[in-house]
């Protein structure tokens, strides 16, 4: 049953990949991946109750910080960065 | 008992939160413009992590994981929303403009701005 | 928050935090928790105080915590969650997309910098909209939203001047 769900997240971020890949725009693609990000902490903390084992849910932790951080900078970088031509 | 009842209501949550998730990822593919997507992968993908990982947190084996689990849930809901703000922001800030729309008081905010 | 009372509080969330994640509750467990949280309480307590020059605008109102409504807030802030994402799938799953979406301005008459940011936060986790930029100065949000539903009068101003209210009972 719990291999349903983890197909089912897997299936959304592939998903979330036809739109990184084709995508129009820049932020398209960021907010693709963001979802991506998001689906990808969910397997994890799924996955720690697959394999019982308490160290997927502090990796999902510190991957949702790290994937915060990235968004937050793109968009920084994308917001600024051509100012300066 | 109990032990099949947090069963069939940690899976019910589960099934529920990955249903969430495909149509927000459905949403990211069919809607018509950035901003409409922002809408689909907020939203609905927060709604779905949530309930994915309040199922889980109903499996987990211990306390603690269950603690690790909802510390989890209290980050999605702070930061999720905070990302969607930058993301749109920088986009508008940028110049890509919504293709459709049909009341815009923030564009004439910033063209004001600028003259 | 009163800026002497900054590092008491980082530190505690610190400490607790390392608790949580170790799971060690003996006394070299703890002991290495201290001594580490009190070295980033040190170095990194002044990113979370206020700036000098900034305190004036900051005194005007204190932010007091409302415990007995904050029990009804936080499931009425669930179930706003839950209309937004059906709301959300009942829309990408219909054959034919109905939407208008446009941007709104809406002004709030919420005084303090952290419960703007709080309910801007909240506006966009709930049915229909998302904020796209915060007027400090003003109190203003612009709101972008997938349904105007109207063109003539503000139905979004509606529903974020209710979960103003609930907010301002919750904070201020």
């Amino acid at each position: 049953m719990i291999y349903v769900i983890l197909w089912g997240l897997m299936l959304a971020a592939l998903g979330g990949f036809y739109r990184v890949v084709v995508g129009p725009t820049v932020p398209d693609r960021i907010v693709a991946a963001d979802a991506m990000t998001v689906l990808m902490t969910t397997t994890l903390a799924t996955l720690s109750i697959v394999f019982k084992n308490g160290v997927f849910l502090d990796i999902a932790l510190a991957f949702a910080i790290l994937a915060f951080a990235d968004v937050l900078i793109m968009a920084k970088y994308f917001e600024h960065g051509e100012l300066h031509k | 008992m109990i032990q099949e009842m947090r069963f069939v209501v940690a899976y019910l949550f589960m099934a529920i939160g990955v249903f969430f998730s495909l149509t927000s990822v459905l949403g990211i593919i069919r809607f018509p413009d950035v901003y409409t997507r922002i809408h689909a992968g907020t939203k609905a993908l927060t709604g779905g992590a949530l309930f994915v990982l309040a199922g889980g947190a109903i499996l987990a084996p211990s306390w603690q994981a269950s603690a690790k689990f909802v510390l989890i849930i209290v980050f999605f809901l702070i930061t999720n929303p905070l990302s969607s703000h930058a993301i749109a922001r920088a986009c508008y800030r940028h110049g890509i403009k919504p293709e459709l729309i049909y009341k815009d008081e923030y564009g004439e905010k910033i063209s004001n701005k600028k003259e | 928050m009163k800026p002497k009372k900054a590092p008491i509080v980082l530190f505690v969330a610190l400490f607790l935090f390392w608790a949580l994640y170790t799971g060690r509750l003996d006394f070299a467990g703890l002991a290495v928790g201290g001594l580490l949280s009190t070295l980033i309480t040190w170095a990194t307590w002044r990113i979370f105080s206020p700036p000098a020059h900034e305190l004036p605008r900051n005194i005007a109102p204190p932010l007091h915590f409302n415990f007995v409504w904050s029990l009804m807030f936080f499931p009425l802030f669930f179930w706003e969650i839950f209309k937004a994402t059906t709301q959300v799938a009942l829309l990408t799953l219909r054959p034919r997309l109905y939407l208008m979406p446009g941007i709104v301005r809406v002004k709030t008459n919420l005084k303090h910098k952290t419960s703007l940011v709080v309910l801007a936060n909240q506006i966009t986790l709930t049915p229909g909209t998302v904020t796209v930029d915060i007027d400090l100065a003003h109190h203003e949000l612009y709101v972008h939203s997938l349904n105007l539903r109207t063109l003539d009068e503000c139905a979004v101003c509606k529903d974020v001047n209710r979960l103003e209210d609930r907010l301002r009972r919750l904070l201020e």
